[in-house]
């Protein structure tokens, strides 16, 4: 599904994010991404999503280079991938409905299919009460629940998450986590950037280690090395 | 798809609007007191420009015949007169009728030129009037140089005065105009940019889920054309009241010399630009706002 070809990414003040990363990462797979903090976990993910391009190398997303599709295409493109960030990146000025429903409305759903599917996917993660507040109403574990319930509307077969876990406590932790199994046990494609060694651990899924942007290790049943 | 699209940008836009109903209050409020001024100054002008074409139209060459003219002689000088380049009209005034003018001007005191009938000491005479004021002492130069012509008076100085005063006015309406017009823009973008500022992370989101610019262009220039079509009306229609009244006043006093100008067609054009230049600003100041926050 994704692959990446010996990418490397300097920033324009001449950071290296990433150094000569080959990847691949298979339908249906979870995939689990540790490492310290400015290894490049949210880099590769900025990549994969096409917010940056890639210094060097190629990102290949369903057997496209994502680095040469027009402005128009990587619209299209970006419709098919699900992303859950740490800070939630809700729309504060728009309601639980109208922030997922946001997401349907750009990938073109009619009306009526939206007012279908979004108190569906809302059930899903347990806040259909909450349909009609807005996002500061809420608690921090509930609002990324709005953002995943947001990821999941269109049905994405990539779902992308950075820390998601990051700003959340013990149990909503573990409540997310669930939900993105669950999602996974459905046939999408799980990528997390994660600090949460202990669920890494628990779970026992494939891990990609960043060290200083370059890929460490890889480990089909893996746990997180990094720092235990 | 597209008219979903349309639906969808109305719906944002009002939607976006009554939220953030301060915010577009204020806005609108701005782009009012702008425009307000712009066409202020634009009625200022016109006025200027009107009363500067009123002065200069009262503007005449006077000539003066010698006594002994005939009047094949005078028929002679009335198309020499129309001949000389930038007249415009012409009217010959034989000497009784200015003495009849004169005892009318006088009124009561008329009793003074009595007996003057049989010996009429005024002299026949022309008023020529210029196609443009500027152009007098010319045709006063000429009209001197033709046979029979004793004086040629046009109010030497005084007009050359007058003429650099409705010069400037002119002048000055312009630069105003000019002045304010850069002011409104200016204002009007300032404070729509400003409405949008904020936005930059939500629309950055939009984008990361695969938004297309014109899905997260659209709502704004709509708000901002409604924005600006709201204080351009609301100035609009303050001027219109405003000026109707004071013209009205103007007129009920009736100071014939100071007529504003009245001519619909010319109002309805500085009202018209001001709603065109509302809804304009608008669009263009959202659109360029939002530019900034799309490159995600």
């Amino acid at each position: 599904m994704v692959r990446l070809y010996n990418v490397t990414k300097v920033y324009p003040n001449g950071v290296k994010a990433l150094v000569d990363v080959t990847l691949t990462i298979d339908p249906g797979e979870f995939v689990f991404m540790v490492g310290p903090s400015g290894a490049g976990k949210t880099t590769l993910i900025r990549l994969i999503c096409r917010e940056e391009l890639a210094t060097r190398g190629q990102v290949i997303f369903n057997g496209k280079n994502i680095g040469r599709l027009k402005s128009r295409e990587v619209a299209l493109f970006r419709r098919q991938i699900g992303m859950v960030f740490q800070d939630y990146r809700l729309l504060p000025r728009k309601t639980i409905f109208e922030n997922v429903a946001l997401a349907m409305e750009i990938a073109g759903k009619p009306w009526r299919e939206i007012k279908k599917r979004v108190p569906e996917v809302l059930a899903q993660v347990g806040l259909l009460s909450k349909i009609r507040c807005f996002p500061s109403q809420l608690s921090g574990g509930e609002q990324q629940r709005v953002s995943l319930a947001r990821a999941l509307v269109n049905r994405p077969c990539l779902l992308m998450a950075d820390e998601p876990t990051g700003n959340l406590d013990a149990e909503n932790a573990r409540e997310l986590i669930r939900l993105l199994m669950e999602i996974n046990r459905e046939g999408t494609t799980v990528l997390m950037a994660t600090h949460a060694w202990d669920i890494v651990n628990l779970l026992k899924k494939r891990v990609i280690a960043l060290k200083e942007g370059c890929l460490s290790e890889q480990d089909v049943q893996g746990s997180y090395r990094y720092g235990t | 798809m597209a008219l979903r699209m349309l639906w969808r940008w109305w719906r944002e836009a009002l939607v976006s609007l009554f939220r953030n109903s301060w915010l577009a209050a204020s806005a609108t409020g701005m782009v009012l007191v702008s425009l307000f001024l712009l066409g202020f100054v634009s009625l200022l002008a016109l006025n200027a420009a009107h009363f500067s074409r009123m002065v200069e139209g009262e503007i005449e060459v006077a000539v003066f015949m010698s006594e002994e003219v005939t009047p094949d002689i005078i028929e002679q000088i009335n198309r020499e007169l129309e001949g000389i380049e930038g007249v415009a009209g012409v009217t010959f005034i034989p000497k009784d009728e200015a003495l009849e003018k004169l005892k009318k001007d006088l009124g009561e005191k008329s009793r003074l030129l009595t007996g003057l009938e049989e010996d009429n000491p005024l002299p026949d005479a022309f008023r020529v009037r210029p196609q443009d004021a500027s152009q007098v002492a010319l045709i006063a130069k000429q009209a001197a140089a033709l046979p029979g012509v004793e004086k040629v008076r046009y109010g030497e100085g005084v007009v050359e005065k007058l003429l650099k005063i409705t010069d400037w006015m002119r002048i000055a309406a312009v630069a105003l105009v000019v002045l304010f017009g850069f002011a409104a823009v200016f204002l009007t973008m300032t404070t729509i940019r400003f409405s949008i500022l904020n936005r930059e992370e939500e629309i950055g989101i939009m984008k990361l889920l695969g938004a297309t610019n014109w899905f997260v262009r659209g709502p704004f220039i709509l708000q901002g054309i409604i924005i600006g079509f709201s204080g351009a009306a609301f100035a609009a229609g303050l001027l219109y009241w405003g000026y109707s009244s004071l013209v009205q006043r103007v007129q009920e006093a009736a100071f014939i010399f100071l007529q504003p100008v009245t001519g619909n067609d010319i109002l309805l054009m500085v009202y018209g630009s001001l709603l065109a230049c509302g809804v304009l600003l608008g669009a263009f100041a959202s659109a360029l706002s939002v530019h900034r926050f799309l490159t995600v």
